[in-house]
């Protein structure tokens, strides 16, 4: 896999992008992309320290253009995700609310938010099943995951799911302060969700049986990003130890690691069915990896700052890249 | 040494009676008679007498000054003077007219020149410039007499003037002006001699021999007095041209056996020669020239200096000892002797006696400089810096186009670090040698701390001039060095640039290590901890000594957090230098920052133990615990330990500064202490220091935290950007802007600058990258506190209040997110407090935090009240403005339905009137036709007004309208009569229109309601 720089947005925020999506019904995307796929009519969301977040329209010939800019923030946004029916959306911000919209056209509608007492929100991920309208979240301060119902609810029923700790295996102690949950990433199939910590450590839980499946170890600084395999047979972790580690999600060591990063690694984003995946570094730097065999098959630099989120649009082959330096990257994501 | 020489005043001008005067008689011609007085010199020493003689006999004026010539051959001065000023007095003047002009100018000339040589012989700065200005006021004496200066003697001795105040350019105008006069012969000897000398001390050493030469040919080899050829000697001395400048003494020795100048300067050639027979012969010579004229500084110094140059100190020694153990000398020559004996001593280590050496030799002769700057040299090799520039600029203010004084203040004043006035120093001293390179690139490395322009101008000059003249390894140093300037004047871009220049140049050598190094240094300066990282560990697998590159490795990773990694390398470093005081140093200096005192007393041991050389880092280290206890004791709030720790400190760091200026640690430290001790003025200057040191020399490492302190000094001090500069350089260039710590005060700073919006937008990002930390927290809740209060506190205006509410929203929402924050961080400390939670990392205690909370609810109750204040107000106000909207509604409903209504009656009174008009056609028409018909029957008086009655009775109503209408049809009153009616009608309109407005009540719906009802019927 290779990617060529398509269209790039500069100032696309007033301040540093922290968060993108495309909004796509993944529902109706059939099998893999066609190499290069095409890139007409798509629209994407991206998440700002400018406490806004921002629906743009995307064509391969006119690059980004925004549609609407979404100002209820009181604070930046830290993650967003887009429901796999592209239908609805949800933020994270650091006002510590979850805000649960639905997409429109050129519109954006809040349905619901999700006010927390503390800092108990980070990364937001939808259940890829559709009809289980699943948020899952990883539960900031106290750690662990929280799923919530994401769908529009009638009055009084309780939004909350369940909150699962972080470190289910040890007797959580009162006296000591459980690790910020910040990565949050749900399997293809939806039955598992990871999500990863301030200290490196990430837990695996069963999204049925909302129990902890297993602890993933090998790394002991911050896991900023995670993303499974198309095949679910893998989770990808981006850490601050300037690795990312490939772990097999039946077994709590690493299989691999993708060192070559020079600095912390802090997004990552799977490629789709053909083994590779694309990491985003604190120094403005991406790496596209290859995981059969751990090697960076193609490094770039189109950021000169932090890239802290990457997404991909599996049906049209387009990935897009946000960072500190204001701008979105969007690229062709071209098939060996 | 070349004396200054003597041209003889009176330049012995060619006379008629020049045989006479060489028999030194004296004519005194009859007035009567073609009888002449011969009169031997001898007979005439009553001036005044021959004077009486010339003026009875009325004598040409040029007897007068032939008598005053041979007064001066003989020296007799004083009836020298005598003659002279009688030759200028107004009596003479007048009584000789024109006829004496010529002889007037040259005894005003002759004065002038006397002045001058009494300048000589003067003792303080006064006299010689009361000499100087007499002498002036002379020479225009001479002017008056001859405005065009046409006497040669006149140029001669305005050459003398110029001469004597220094200004040698202007003296050889004047000199040269003299020999180009068409007297020639003789008579140019004095402007010839003069011009030579200029051209020696202007170092134009060929066109003195030149003028030399002049003089020699026109004077011959037997007349030429011996000066000229020792003044060729001279010349043929500083061009090296020793063979001529031997001829030169011989001839001289041949001519006078006994001149001790041709002894001295044979004596000194000798020294010069390289035979050891002939430098014992040259030495003997120069002590027979002392013998001869011990008054001859020339032989002392010549002697002295040559053997002092050729490393004969003993020599020197016993030379200066005999003169100073001789007879009574002139003072000038003592301070020489003494001069030379202290500089003996001086070499010999012998400072004290040195010293006093150079103090007596000042005390002999308190103009000559020598003894100063060997003063100097002493104080600098005792390290008593400001005694030296004390006594250098004692030589300066003498003399202050000395370029060796002035370079070595500058160096002085850099060691001072004064850098302004090294600055100031090296650039005088670049004004007199332009052409030094080396002055300039001195010059140049003195600016890259301060002006990075014009240092970078300087150095420019400097490579150009040096471009293409190195290769190979000459080549790469000058590349490098070029870099090391961009990196000193702070581009650290280009000279990472320049830098890989030069690697390439110096690829597969040596040399490409240390500019590797360099290069690592550049990333490192550019902030990319990361990339430096990488060459410095590259650097260490092809060169795995590299102790300073390892040292750089783990102060590298320790910025970057890596602290394991960093006390790794200076382990391994440990190893291969064993017991290394650098080592030790950065090791204790990670555990201290660390506020690991346990580790980092156990290296200071290893170091106490084994660097005995190195006490500084042993204090430094020392100093280092010491302020790390103080801080902790005042943390606990026991001030008086904390007080005692810091003064230990204190002690400490000032020792190591003492014993090593250039120890930044203890700089550092010492910085800190005086921080601590609330002398941040001092603090601050020495933080400044440390970063200048940085700067200008790329061995020093820039100190992330002499940065930080002096920001948080700006901070302190109210200098708040100057603060954010300093805290976001340190950020870029050291942290890779990942310090959080550096960003909550990044963020303090910006808010203390009412940069509310900055600092909260710092404080979300510092979040964002570490999601728990807690003060980043508590930062930004006190931030949204401090915005939600400017905007509280920001003047309301009631003509922007709908702003206003939305920044009270805003400042709403501002608080309930520090609400929600504090709220979180007081739970947090309360269950800390209470034992039922974990240890918080916050620095802050419960009870501030209650504090805040308590704030943020009077803010929030505050904000309240004025958002509720400006909402009754924006309603109060929305419904004033829909009541007049109403108002004006209403009023415009009213003024449609008047004037509809005015329409209507006027269109009813047309059709009235057109109805009146139509009727009148008709009765017109019909009373036509009845008179037409009465015409025809006409009927009589009577009978028709019987008829008419019996008409009117029987015709009714109608008979009075026809009388009526009778009356008015030509009448014009047809429509007033109307107008009447429309008249009463109007004031009938107009009185119920009173009546309205005084029943006026304020609108209503109703009212408007029914308006618009009828204006929609309508």
């Amino acid at each position: 896999m290779r990617l060529t720089a398509l269209k790039r947005q500069d100032d696309a925020h007033g301040d540093d992008i922290w968060a993108c999506k495309w909004v796509e019904d993944k529902t109706q995307t059939t099998g893999a992309p066609a190499s290069g796929g095409g890139g007409g009519g798509l629209r994407m969301l991206t998440g700002s320290c400018d406490e806004t977040f921002n629906l743009w329209g995307y064509t391969d010939e006119n690059g980004l253009t925004q549609e609407l800019t979404s100002t209820g923030q009181d604070l930046g946004v830290v993650s967003m995700d887009v429901s796999p029916t592209g239908e609805f959306g949800a933020t994270s911000s650091l006002d510590c609310v979850i805000r649960l919209v639905r997409i429109k056209t050129k519109e954006v509608e809040q349905i619901a938010t999700i006010e927390l007492p503390a800092p108990e929100t980070w990364q937001v991920a939808y259940h890829p099943d559709p009809s289980r309208e699943i948020l899952g979240v990883a539960a900031g301060c106290v750690g662990g995951l929280r799923l919530y119902k994401s769908g529009v609810l009638d009055d009084g029923l309780k939004r909350e799911i369940c909150h699962i700790g972080p470190k289910p295996t040890t007797q959580a102690s009162a006296m000591t302060t459980p690790p910020f949950a910040l990565g949050c990433a749900f399997d293809p199939t939806g039955t598992k969700c990871a999500v990863s910590h301030s200290d490196g450590h990430i837990a695996l839980y069963d999204v049925e049986s909302q129990k902890h499946v297993l602890t993933f170890a090998g790394h002991s600084k911050p896991v900023r990003g995670l993303s499974f395999t198309a095949d679910g047979t893998f989770l990808i972790s981006a850490c601050d130890d300037k690795t990312c580690n490939l772990y097999d999600t039946s077994s709590k060591n690493p299989i691999g690691s993708l060192n070559g990063h020079d600095s912390s690694v802090l997004c990552v984003e799977r490629s789709g069915a053909d083994g590779f995946c694309v990491t985003g570094s604190s120094d403005g730097g991406m790496k596209v990896w290859d995981l059969r065999n751990r090697s960076c098959v193609q490094t770039l630099s189109e950021h000169k700052e932090a890239v802290w989120s990457l997404a991909l649009h599996e049906g049209a082959g387009r990935l897009a890249s946000v960072s500190d330096d204001r701008s979105v990257c969007v690229y062709a994501v071209l098939q060996q | 040494m070349v004396e200054e020489m003597e041209v003889d005043p009176v330049g012995s001008p060619p006379s008629k009676n020049g045989e006479q005067q060489v028999k030194d008689v004296l004519y005194i011609p009859s007035l009567h008679s073609d009888l002449t007085v011969v009169l031997p010199w001898t007979d005439m020493k009553d001036a005044e007498l021959v004077v009486d003689l010339f003026k009875a006999e009325e004598a040409p004026l040029s007897f007068w000054i032939d008598a005053a010539r041979i007064y001066y051959n003989k020296g007799m001065n004083e009836q020298y003077m005598i003659m002279l000023k009688e030759l200028t007095s107004d009596d003479v003047g007048e009584h000789y007219g024109e006829a004496g002009k010529v002889q007037r100018v040259q005894a005003f000339c002759a004065l002038a020149e006397a002045k001058l040589e009494e300048r000589l012989r003067a003792k303080t700065q006064e006299e010689r410039g009361a000499a100087i200005l007499a002498a002036q006021t002379y020479l225009t004496g001479a002017s008056t007499i001859d405005p065009s200066n046409e006497v040669t003697e006149q140029w001669v001795a305005i050459g003398q003037v110029e001469l004597a105040e220094g200004r040698y350019g202007a003296a050889k105008r004047a000199f040269d002006e003299a020999v180009s006069k068409a007297h020639g012969g003789l008579l140019n000897c004095g402007g010839r001699l003069g011009s030579a000398y200029c051209c020696f001390r202007q170092g134009k050493f060929t066109e003195a021999l030149e003028h030399y030469g002049e003089v020699l040919t026109s004077l011959g080899s037997d007349g030429c007095p011996n000066y000229v050829r020792l003044a060729m000697a001279a010349c043929y001395l500083q061009q090296k041209r020793h063979d001529m400048a031997e001829r030169c003494y011989r001839r001289v020795a041949e001519l006078d056996a006994s001149s001790a100048e041709a002894k001295a300067g044979l004596g000194a050639l000798g020294v010069l020669s390289l035979k050891p027979e002939e430098v014992e012969s040259g030495l003997k010579m120069l002590m027979e020239a002392f013998e001869l004229n011990p008054h001859l500084p020339f032989v002392l110094s010549s002697a002295c200096e040559q053997l002092y140059n050729r490393g004969d100190y003993a020599s020197v020694a016993r030379l200066s000892r005999a003169v100073l153990d001789s007879k009574p000398l002139e003072p000038s020559i003592k301070a020489e002797a003494y001069y030379y004996l202290g500089m003996v001593c001086h070499l010999r280590d012998q400072q004290e006696q040195a010293l006093a050496l150079f103090r007596n030799a000042r005390n002999e002769d308190p103009e000559y400089s020598f003894p100063a700057r060997g003063m100097a040299r002493v104080h600098i090799r005792r390290g008593e810096v400001s005694a030296a520039v004390e006594a250098l600029e004692s030589i300066e203010e003498a003399n202050n186009a000395d370029l060796e004084v002035l370079v070595g203040l500058s160096v002085l004043y850099k060691a001072l670090g004064e850098s302004q006035k090294a600055v100031q120093f090296a650039q005088r001293a670049i004004a007199i040698d332009k052409g030094n390179i080396l002055l300039e690139e001195y010059l140049a490395n003195l600016l890259a701390g301060l002006d990075s322009k014009k240092a970078l101008g300087h150095f420019d000059r400097v490579m150009r001039r040096k471009e293409g003249d190195g290769k190979g390894a000459e080549r790469v140093l000058m590349v490098n060095n070029a870099a090391v300037m961009h990196y000193q004047c702070g581009e650290h871009g280009k000279a990472l640039g320049i830098f890989q220049k030069a690697l390439k140049l110096a690829e597969n050598t040596v040399y490409s290590f240390p500019i590797r190094y360099n290069i690592a240094r550049c990333h490192e300066a550019l902030g990319s901890l990361q990339r430096a990282s990488q060459h410095y560990k590259q650097l260490l697998g092809d060169v795995p000594g590299y102790l300073e590159c390892t040292l750089r490795l783990a102060a590298v990773c320790f910025s970057m957090g890596y602290d394991e990694q960093a006390i790794k390398y200076c382990k391994d470093a440990l190893k291969k230098y064993e017991n290394n005081p650098e080592c030790l140093a950065m090791l204790v200096w990670i555990y201290l920052t660390k506020g690991k005192a346990r580790e980092a007393h156990i290296h200071i041991r290893e170091m106490d133990k084994h660097c005995k050389g190195q006490a500084d880092f042993v204090q430094t280290a020392l100093g280092g615990m010491y302020l790390l206890s103080g801080f902790k004791e005042s943390r606990r709030g026991q001030k008086e330990a904390g007080e005692k720790h810091l003064n230990s400190a204190l002690t400490m760091f000032k020792q190591a500064v003492q014993h090593s200026p250039r120890n930044m640690f203890a700089a550092h430290g010492l910085g800190v202490c005086f921080a601590l001790q609330e002398r941040s003025h001092v603090a601050k200057k020495i933080f400044d220091k440390i970063l200048d040191a940085g700067k200008q020399d790329i061995k020093i490492v820039d100190m992330p935290e002499a940065w930080q302190n002096k920001a948080s000094i700006n901070l302190e001090n109210g200098h708040y950007q100057d603060a954010w500069r300093a805290y976001m350089y340190c950020q870029q260039t050291f942290y890779g802007k990942q310090n959080v710590a550096i960003s909550h005060l990044m963020a303090q700073a910006l808010n203390a600058a009412g940069n509310k919006g900055a600092a909260t937008k710092l404080l979300q990002r510092t979040i964002h990258l570490e999601p728990d930390s807690l003060p980043s927290k508590y930062c930004l809740a006190v931030v949204l506190m401090g915005h939600a209060h400017q905007i509280i506190h920001t003047p309301a205006s009631l003509i922007n209040n709908k702003e206003r509410i939305k920044d009270l929203e805003y400042a709403k929402s501002r608080l309930i997110l520090a609400k929600f924050h504090v709220d979180h961080l007081f739970k947090l400390k309360d269950a800390e407090n209470q034992h039922v939670g974990p240890h918080v990392e916050l620095d802050i205690n419960r009870s501030s935090l209650k504090k805040l909370q308590k704030s943020a609810v009077l803010m929030q109750n505050k904000v309240d009240g004025l958002l509720r204040d400006a909402l009754d107000f924006e309603r109060q106000k929305t419904t004033q403005e829909e009541n007049f909207a109403e108002i004006v509604e209403i009023d415009r409903l009213e003024k449609r339905a008047k004037e509809t209504r005015e329409r209507e009656e006027r269109e009813a009174k047309e059709r009235q009137r057109e109805e009146i008009a139509r009727k009148n056609a008709e009765k017109l028409a019909r009373m036509q036709e009845e008179w037409a018909k009465g015409a025809r029957k006409r009927p009589p008086a009577g009978k028709t007004v019987g008829r008419g009655g019996k008409e009117a009775a029987g015709a009714g109503d109608e008979d009075e309208e026809m009388e009526d209408q009778a009356a008015s049809v030509w009448s014009t009153d047809l429509l007033a009569a109307t107008e009447e009616e429309q008249g009463g009608e109007d004031e009938g309109e107009d009185e119920g229109e009173e009546k309205k407005v005084e029943d006026f009540k304020p609108p209503s719906k109703r009212k408007k309601t029914a308006l618009l009802e009828e204006s929609d019927s309508e």
